[in-house]
């Protein structure tokens, strides 16, 4: 029911409701209005049969008494007068005359007594259709005196009323006699002389009842005493059936009980289920008696006529409900179409909305009722719609331009980093892979290499800090210094400083990037390398995976002037030098962890066989399986280089350090130089005692040359050089300060005392005794100190 | 360089731990000139430790000596190694101050 509900319009559904319920409501006033209607017209009806079954028996009653009149009247004059035949004729054509009720009147003697010769002697007047007849009544086939309207009487003594019967000889007609005898006094004693009758035709008393009228086809019929039809409307029952017979032939018990009630004197109606054996239909029927004679009258009433005006009433009602219920639709129609046409429109112009139609007009509607609401609601939404739509096209154009910029930027990115690979197909000293994969955004990451003559190959890596645009383009500007400063035949340090200052200068939006450059000579395996920030890259040689040693420095565009040193390394055959960007290890999964370095090292490895073009996109592969399902949130840039060049020998690989400081007056930045020092010494595994000779000659050197070849508030720029090769540490420190020869002191004298101490020179005089070679020039404005320790 | 500084007697025994070069003079400087203002005369430096020295280092010994002589007092040392031990020898110093074996030669020295 629900389900069925939930499918239909409204209008229907407003149809079911409210006329189910009007409905109802009718059903219940119309069965209670039926049935007290019904009830009083049962009292009606009852009142009016009993009425009109007495009114007939009253009339039938009425001629009756007319009829014993007669009788009653002519036993008097009998009894007290004498009449010859002649005055009888004349007495009783007059009474019958006078009696329009009576059919006949018969004097009839007993035998002998009124002519002593004759034994029947009855003069009898009747009607027929010529007038009145006279003539006598007895002869041996009619014998009076055996007949009921004369024995009866006369041996009860008392008035009689015959059952009907069809007098044949007499009057021959059907009818009923009423018979009274009378007597003359002799001797003071009453004797019997004979009978009065006069008769009653049962003609007559069936035209009375033909005259009541029970609706169309309601009737009356009268019965005798003992039950015998004396008035029918259907001549043939009268005497010939009795309301037993009649009971016995439609086999009616209820009938019988009727005829019982009837015959015993009651008043009543029969209200049962009786087919009346004359028209047929369902009848009820009402009866009284005649007391006169003990007769009895019945009233037959049809029901279905007798509850005519009740079912024309509800039928009229019913018409009236019908005609009310379909009124009641109309209207539900009307109202529910004029509250649902309204919604439907808004519903079909919300349904081409929802189609992608936005600008379909609305219908205003100017109702203050929720209908108007819904609908004003609907306007704004629409307007609103509209309006979040322009938006929303406006964002997407506006974010498809920063997009399509965005895939510019990428495009430029891309193309300035060499990408084809083999990169050096008829080198056969290497062998070199790189792969940058950017994120979405474009990131900043950057990679390099090219060789700078025929020996020495340049290999760059790089990552800048933040992503998009400005990322990209701190990247591309990074490349591009990193090939416009380069300079044949300068150190990795030296080209790093440059551009760090070159980046550093203008870099108002703080960006910085961290850079390591590394020059490979590809005939020795010698690799110059320095480290700006950049993640440590890794050497697989001989079995074991180590970071290259190396001095860290601030990331590039972070503070100018700042410090680079070179470090340096051999790269034997089948090394293998892997460079990368944090892109890699700190590639998220999707928990939140990094890749870290760990993993990385494990795949170096686990994989250092494999050529650099099979092992890097092995790595990428391993980070994207390690972050699937996460957006890469950074460049991932890998570089990697096998070296393929048989080894030239540990005896001709030279080692080489090469320092460039800015200094103010100040030898605290020697520090830093002198601790490094000792750890390339070692690195050079070189004995104690000489880097102990070293650093004292060193500090010596450089704290005269910063004490007297610098001004007070000057900067100058000291480039340290360390070469070592065959044993022989050669130093070359080049300044551009004050012309200053440092060899120019006078050595001191050996102090005999204490007052003797001359503080100068001593520290060159130091110098001097333990370096193995110590010389100056003066070249290009620059003050050049040379000089150099033998190991061993 | 770290200082470690203890006394016996009237004689203060500096523990010298690293390098005595041109970015340590000015501290030790500082020590030995505060130890000189405070009336201490009596110093034994303990070289064990000691990895280097440079000429800046010599001066700041040269001018404490001599500020210490006439107050009869005296600046000297024990446990140099090779490497400083050469220093010494090589610009002559050796012949400027008191170099002992050990601790004990050097306290003997003192409390004589």
């Amino acid at each position: 029911m629900k389900k069925l509900l939930k499918n239909r319009p409204i209008t229907f559904k407003m149809i079911l409701f409210i006329c189910s319920g009007v409905l109802l409501t009718f059903i219940v006033i119309f069965s209670y209005s039926y049935f007290v209607s019904k009830d009083i017209l049962n009292k009606t009806i009852d009142t009016n049969a009993n009425l009109l079954t007495a009114k007939t028996a009253a009339e039938i009653d009425i001629v009756l008494a007319d009829v014993e009149k007669v009788p009653q009247s002519l036993s008097l004059l009998l009894s007290e007068n004498e009449y010859n035949e002649e005055q009888l004729f004349t007495l009783i054509r007059l009474f019958l005359k006078n009696n329009p009720q009576v059919f006949g009147i018969a004097i009839a003697y007993e035998p002998y007594t009124f002519n002593r010769s004759r034994y029947y002697y009855s003069p009898y007047v009747y009607h027929d259709n010529a007038g009145i007849q006279s003539s006598f009544l007895g002869s041996d086939d009619y014998n009076y005196t055996q007949m009921d309207w004369f024995q009866i009487p006369r041996e009860l003594n008392k008035a009689y009323w015959t059952e009907p019967y069809y007098d044949e000889g007499g009057g021959n007609i059907l009818m009923s006699t009423f018979s009274m005898p009378f007597y003359k006094m002799e001797n003071g004693k009453k004797v019997f002389r004979g009978i009065v009758t006069s008769d009653v035709s049962l003609e007559r008393l069936t035209q009375i009842i033909s005259n009541v009228r029970v609706y169309e086809t309601g009737y009356s019929f009268v019965v005798s005493r003992f039950g015998t039809i004396v008035a029918h409307p259907v001549k043939e029952k009268v005497v010939n059936e009795s309301i037993f017979s009649l009971a016995e032939e439609g086999k009616s018990p209820e009938l019988r009980e009727m005829g019982r009630m009837m015959t015993s004197g009651k008043t009543g109606a029969a209200k049962f289920s009786y087919h009346d054996l004359l028209t047929g239909k369902l009848s009820w029927i009402f009866y009284a008696p005649i007391n006169r004679n003990g007769w009895s009258v019945a009233v037959i009433y049809p029901l279905d006529e007798l509850m005519a005006d009740v079912n024309r009433l509800s039928a009229f009602i019913l018409f009236l409900a019908i005609c009310g219920v379909v009124l009641l639709v109309g209207v539900i129609i009307f109202v529910s179409s004029s509250i649902t046409k309204p919604l439907r429109s808004l519903a079909g112009a919300v349904k081409n909305m929802a189609g992608g139609d936005f600008a379909i007009e609305l219908q205003r509607i100017d109702d203050k009722d929720e209908v108007g609401e819904l609908n004003r609601s609907f306007i704004s939404m629409q307007s609103a719609i509209q309006e979040y739509i322009k938006n929303l096209t406006k964002a997407t154009a506006e974010k498809e331009k920063i997009e399509s910029e965005l895939r510019i930027a990428h495009e430029i990115q891309m193309s300035i980093i060499p990408k084809y690979f083999p990169a050096f197909p008829d080198r056969s000293e290497i062998d070199l892979f790189a792969s940058l994969i950017p994120v979405k955004a474009v990131g900043g990451d950057l990679y390099d290499f090219f060789f700078i003559d025929e020996d020495h190959l340049c290999l760059a890596i790089g990552d800048v800090s933040g992503k998009g645009v400005p990322a990209a383009l701190f990247m591309a500007v990074t490349r591009t210094l990193l090939r416009a400063r380069f300079v044949k035949g300068q150190h990795p340090q030296q080209i790093v400083s440059i551009i760090n200052d070159d980046l550093c200068r203008d870099n108002s939006q703080k960006m910085f990037v961290t850079f390591f450059l590394g020059i490979l000579n590809v005939k020795t395996g010698e690799f110059d390398y320095c480290n700006a920030g950049h993640n440590q890259p890794y050497l697989y040689s001989d079995g074991e995976l180590t970071q290259l040693e190396m001095f860290h420095g601030f990331p590039l565009g972070i503070k100018s002037n700042t410090t680079y040193r070179s470090a340096k390394t051999t790269l034997k055959k089948d090394d293998l030098l892997v460079c990368y960007t944090d892109g890699v290890t700190e590639a998220e999964d999707a928990n939140g962890g990094f890749f870290e370095d760990a993993q990385l090292e494990k795949l170096l490895l686990e994989n250092n066989q494999l050529n650099p073009s099979e092992l890097i996109p092995m790595i990428i592969t391993a980070v994207n399986n390690f972050s699937v399902g996460i957006e890469q949130s950074d460049d991932i840039t890998l570089l990697a280089l096998r070296y393929l060049q048989d080894e030239p020998g540990l005896e001709t690989a030279a080692t080489f350090f090469r320092y460039t400081i800015r200094i103010r007056q100040n030898v605290a930045e020697l520090q830093a130089i002198q601790n490094e020092l000792d750890s390339l010494f070692t690195l050079w595994k070189i004995s104690e005692e000489v880097i102990n000779d070293y650093q004292l000659a060193f500090e010596e050197l450089l704290t005269n040359i910063i004490y007297y070849a610098f001004a007070a508030d000057d900067e100058n720029i000291i480039t340290i050089s360390i070469n070592f090769e065959d044993g022989e540490i050669r130093t070359q420190i080049e300044d551009d300060g004050l012309e200053f020869n440092p060899l120019n002191t006078e050595d001191p004298s050996i102090p005999k005392s204490i007052h003797g101490v001359k503080p100068g020179g001593l520290g060159i005089f130091i110098c001097k005794k333990i370096l193995d070679k110590i010389e100056y020039t003066r070249k290009d404005g620059k003050n050049i100190l040379t000089f150099s320790k033998f190991s061993s | 360089m770290i200082i470690n500084t203890s006394r016996q007697g009237e004689i203060v025994i500096l523990d010298l731990d690293g390098r005595l070069d041109i970015h340590s003079t000015e501290g030790f400087k500082n020590t030995i000139q505060t130890l000189i203002d405070g009336g201490f005369t009596k110093i034994i430096l303990d070289c064990n430790k000691l990895s280097f020295i440079s000429s800046a280092g010599l001066r700041i010994l040269i001018v404490a000596q001599g500020n210490l002589e006439p107050k009869g007092g005296e600046v000297c040392f024990f446990g140099f190694n090779s490497n400083t031990r050469k220093i010494f020898d090589i610009t002559g110093y050796c012949n400027l101050f008191k170099i002992f074996e050990n601790r004990l030669a050097a306290i003997e020295y003192f409390t004589k």
